[in-house]
Order: C-alpha cells, then sequence, then structure tokens
C-alpha cells in the first residue's frame, strides 16, 4: 500500500502542492488534471525524483526515500518525456534497463521476449529505434517500464501525442497490467482513464479535489446537464461544457441547475464533470 | 516480596547490548563510495556503464589525440612546456566528462535511470573514476613522449607531478560545479582551465614562475585535488539529493 500524508511542495515562494493526503491499493488510479496542475511534480515526488517540501510518502508503513532501492525495485515508470537511445534496438535498450534493475541477464532474456510479445514488438525488437513511431516508442516504455515485474506502475502522460488508435490499444495493454499492482496513471485527456480507472484523483488550485469512482464523478452532475441545439442563447446560469455534433447538427452540453428551455437532460459523463470541475469562473 | 517485585532486572551490561542491537537494526549504516560501489556494481556488467554514450569515449580520444599532437609538436621546438602539460593532462578526462554529460541529459533518459533500482548516482560515481583512471593512464606514456621531443630538459617526475596535479584538480572544480545550472556546470571548468592555462602561455614570465614550482608543491597540490574529488564524490553518495543526479552531484 501507498500512501501520501498531508505532502506539500513548495519552490521558494510558489506552492507546486499543498497539503496532499491520499492511499493507494491495488487497482488503477486516474490522475486527472489540466496542464501546471501539479500532476508531474506528485508523480516526480512518488517516483523518488523530488522530495517533498512537507510531509511524507510511504510504502506499507515505510518512508520511501529511506527505503532507496527496495522501493525503487518494485517501481515501474514511464516519464512524461520518454527519452531513449535511437541507434539502438528495443532488445537492446531493455537489456540495460534489465541490468539497472539488477536481473540476471539469463532472467531478463526471457522476461523481455514475454514483454516484447505483450506489448506488440516482437518482429521489431531487433530494429533500430530511431525507426519507430510515437506509439512503438510508448510501447517500449511500457516494457522498460514493466521490467521488474512492478507493485507499483506510474505512467505520466503516456498517450500525449499518440493517435486514436495507438491510445485504445494502450489503454488496453494497461488495462491488463493493473492486477494485483498500483497503477497511477497521470493524464489530462479524460478519455484515457474513464473506462479504465477505478479511482479517479482530481487536482485544483494545487490541492487534492477528490479522489472517487468515475460513475460517482458523474453522478454529482445527475440532473444537472443538458444538450441544447446550438445557436440556442445560453442564460447567465447557464455553462457551455462543450460543442458537439448530434444527428440534428450541432449540439451544446451545458451545466445548469435548472433545465433550460429547449434543453435536453443528458448522462454527465467524466468528460463533463472534468469541464464542469476546473471551468474558468469557478472562484 | 510480591513476585512482580522478585523480576530480575537486567544488568548495565545487558540493557547496552539490547539497545546497541536495536539500534544496529534499525539505524542504516552511513552509505560510503566504496561500500555502495561495491554493492551497487556486484553482477552488474562493466559495459553496460556506458552504454549509450560510447560515441562520446570515441570523440574523447579524438579530441585528445588531436590535442596530443600540437602539443607533441610544441615539445619538439622547446615550446615552455609547463603551460602545455597543465593544459594538455585534463584535456582526456574533461572531454569524456562533458561529452557523456552532454548526451545523458539530451537523451532525455534520466529521469527513468533515476528510479531504477541500482542507484544511478553509485553508477555515474564509478564511470567518473573510470574516467580519471583511464586519464592518470594516458597521463604517464604522454608525458614520457613530451619529455623525450623535449630533449628531457625537465626531470620527468616534475612534469608528472605537474599533470597529476592539473588533472585532479581540474576533476575536484567539476564536482565542485556541478551544484549550479546545467549549463553553467559544464562551461565553467574548462573555462577557468583555459583562462588559467593560457596565462603562462602568452605571458613568458607566468610560464617561467610555473616552471620554478617544486616537483613537492605540485604533488601536495596533485594529493588535494585527488582528496577533494574523492570527498566530493563519498559526499554525493551519502548525502541523498533530489532523485539523485545525472552525475554523481546534482
Amino acid at each position: 500500500m501507498l500512501s501520501v500524508e498531508h505532502v506539500t511542495k513548495r519552490y521558494g515562494t510558489f506552492t507546486a502542492l499543498e497539503d496532499i493526503s491520499l492511499t493507494f491499493t491495488p487497482g488503477v488510479y486516474g490522475l486527472l488534471a489540466p496542464n501546471g496542475a501539479g500532476k508531474t511534480t506528485l508523480i516526480k515526488m512518488l517516483t523518488t525524483l523530488l522530495f517533498p517540501t512537507q510531509g511524507q510518502i510511504l510504502w506499507k508503513g515505510e518512508d520511501i526515500h529511506a527505503l532507496g532501492e527496495t522501493y525503487r525495485g518494485l517501481l515501474g515508470y514511464l516519464p512524461q518525456q520518454f527519452g531513449y537511445y535511437p541507434g539502438y534496438t528495443p532488445r537492446q535498450f531493455l537489456r540495460y534497463a534489465a541490468a539497472l534493475q539488477g536481473i540476471p541477464q539469463k532472467e531478463a532474456a526471457g522476461r523481455i521476449d514475454r514483454l516484447l510479445e505483450l506489448v506488440g514488438l516482437a518482429q521489431v525488437a531487433d530494429k533500430k529505434l530511431r525507426q519507430f513511431s510515437g506509439g512503438m516508442r510508448q510501447r517500449t516504455g511500457i516494457a522498460l517500464a514493466m521490467l521488474n515485474d512492478p507493485k507499483l506502475l506510474i505512467l505520466d502522460e503516456p498517450t500525449a501525442g499518440l493517435d486514436p488508435r495507438e491510445r485504445v490499444r494502450f489503454r488496453n495493454l494497461i488495462h491488463s497490467l493493473a492486477a494485483q499492482r498500483i497503477v497511477i496513471l497521470s493524464t489530462h485527456i479524460v478519455s484515457d482513464v474513464e473506462t479504465i480507472a477505478g479511482q479517479i484523483i482530481l487536482l485544483r488550485d494545487h490541492r487534492l479535489y477528490c479522489c472517487d469512482s468515475p460513475s460517482s464523478l458523474c453522478a454529482r452532475l445527475a440532473g444537472k446537464v443538458f444538450a441544447l441545439p446550438a445557436g440556442v442563447p445560453l442564460a447567465p446560469d447557464q455553462y457551455l461544457l462543450s460543442e458537439g455534433q448530434g444527428e440534428a447538427g450541432a449540439v451544446l452540453r451545458v451545466l445548469c441547475a435548472r433545465p433550460p428551455a429547449q434543453g435536453v437532460p443528458v448522462t454527465p459523463t467524466l468528460e463533463d464533470a472534468f469541464l464542469a470541475i476546473y471551468r474558468e469562473d469557478l472562484p | 516480596m510480591t513476585d512482580r517485585e522478585s523480576i530480575p532486572m537486567p544488568t548495565p551490561a545487558e540493557k547496552d547490548r539490547a539497545v546497541a542491537a536495536i539500534l544496529s537494526v534499525g539505524l542504516r549504516p552511513r552509505p560510503t563510495l566504496w561500500g555502495e560501489l561495491r554493492r551497487t556494481l556486484a553482477g552488474f556488467p562493466p559495459r553496460m556503464a556506458f552504454f549509450g554514450v560510447g560515441d562520446c569515449l570515441f570523440l574523447a580520444c579524438l579530441v585528445t589525440g588531436l590535442c596530443l599532437v600540437p602539443t607533441a609538436l610544441a615539445a619538439g621546438n622547446h615550446s615552455p612546456l609547463a603551460p602545455l602539460l597543465f593544459l594538455f593532462s585534463p584535456v582526456l578526462y574533461a572531454s569524456l566528462h562533458l561529452l557523456t554529460q552532454w548526451k545523458e541529459a539530451m537523451s532525455g533518459t534520466l529521469a527513468w535511470k533515476q528510479t531504477c533500482r541500482l542507484s544511478f548516482r553509485v553508477l555515474t560515481a564509478w564511470r567518473m573514476l573510470l574516467f580519471g583512471g583511464a586519464a592518470v593512464a594516458l597521463t604517464v606514456p604522454a608525458d614520457l613522449l613530451f619529455w623525450q621531443l623535449s630533449g628531457r630538459q625537465l626531470s620527468l617526475l616534475w612534469m608528472l607531478a605537474l599533470s597529476a596535479s592539473s588533472l585532479f584538480l581540474y576533476a575536484a572544480l567539476t564536482l565542485g560545479c556541478q551544484g549550479a545550472s546545467l549549463v553553467w556546470s559544464v562551461l565553467l571548468p574548462p573555462l577557468v582551465w583555459l583562462g588559467l592555462g593560457l596565462i603562462p602561455l602568452v605571458w613568458p614570465p607566468a610560464a617561467v614562475w610555473l616552471e620554478g614550482v617544486p616537483a613537492l608543491v605540485f604533488l601536495l597540490l596533485a594529493t588535494v585535488g585527488l582528496g577533494a574529488f574523492l570527498w566530493q564524490l563519498d559526499r554525493s553518495i551519502s548525502h541523498p539529493r533530489k532523485g539523485g543526479s545525472p552525475y554523481a552531484v546534482r
């Protein structure tokens, strides 16, 4: 179990995160917030790349910095900017990563083969990484993060720059890896987590806003989200969430407490909840 | 006397032993450079220490070769040898260090490397020790060559002492600058060294003064430089920093 206890991170006078407390048990957690909200800061603290200014992060009751290599040995991390060596093949790269994880060479060879098969790169295992597409490199990164069979898998913006097909493939892969381990998926793309995350962690104003299931978040907006035809002027108490195409033309999804004229109630989605929570007119 | 009152209390010696046993389990020993190197690198393939930076090793050797030739020619022409030795001695170490540091920063691999089980700080400390060893290994034959080409004007021991002091002080300076920003940590040591080395090269009285410094002084400076280098490396291991460091200190 991973617990974050009253963690604060400050850079001089700027507070990146304030008094964050969370507990993680096996399952998929979506860390969802707009850009600049502090997701990567929290991720970096969970991966020991940053020290909290206040508070502590514990793995089974022990401080992760005190645990040192014991904690790093059960951690798998895919950073936001996944770097690689273009002149090497994924097999060579994973062998190097296995050495850094202290995995014996014989054991590493078998694991690498299985992971490359899992991420769909077995056929290109001996091609240079410079020949790979963005999605293929991200899959190499996943294989790298899974190399030590981590109990804690942390992925920072893993689908940035991927096309829709790659994103779906990625979601399916993460879902298959989530059994018996904690998976924390940091993203600002709602669709990445709404179908696979059991819990959504929302950060707002550098604080923890909530940690709840997608269905509970959507239920908060039950009866408050309506579809209006485009072109209908919005009243002051109506907040525009998004625009889209319906069967009869352009449609506006709006948030309001009372049913608007011409409004059709719709089932709130996680994206609606995200847009409602992070709307700009909120104090 | 009740049963409770008849329970024998531990003797002071037993108490001390019990406390010591508890502390030995609860208090981790302070990590040291050599201890961590032994522990971390057991079973680690040596060639993996330079994975991804093979091109930097090649370029560093090329740069050193390119600096060796004019230095040898200058020695053969009986130019002032002291400033040449001062400038040449850290070239291999500086090239290895700068090129690999730049490559590691540009590759974008630092973040995940610093979260791997094996301490990346220890690995980079080991790399720096290997760089220093390679530079020392080059210094001896290079100085022998310059000594021969210069007609043996100066004492070989003096030349070796000057080279060693230049190399170790430079290595210590690079570690000392690691606390600064990446740009300054890369630029400052070679700029300082070039500045110091050019003075006796362009101002003959400074070269004469440098040649008058006894070998013992250079040996002392070499000892100080080596001690500072090793102390800083040891400190990088024993004092945790945010997520480790790209080059053993940051």
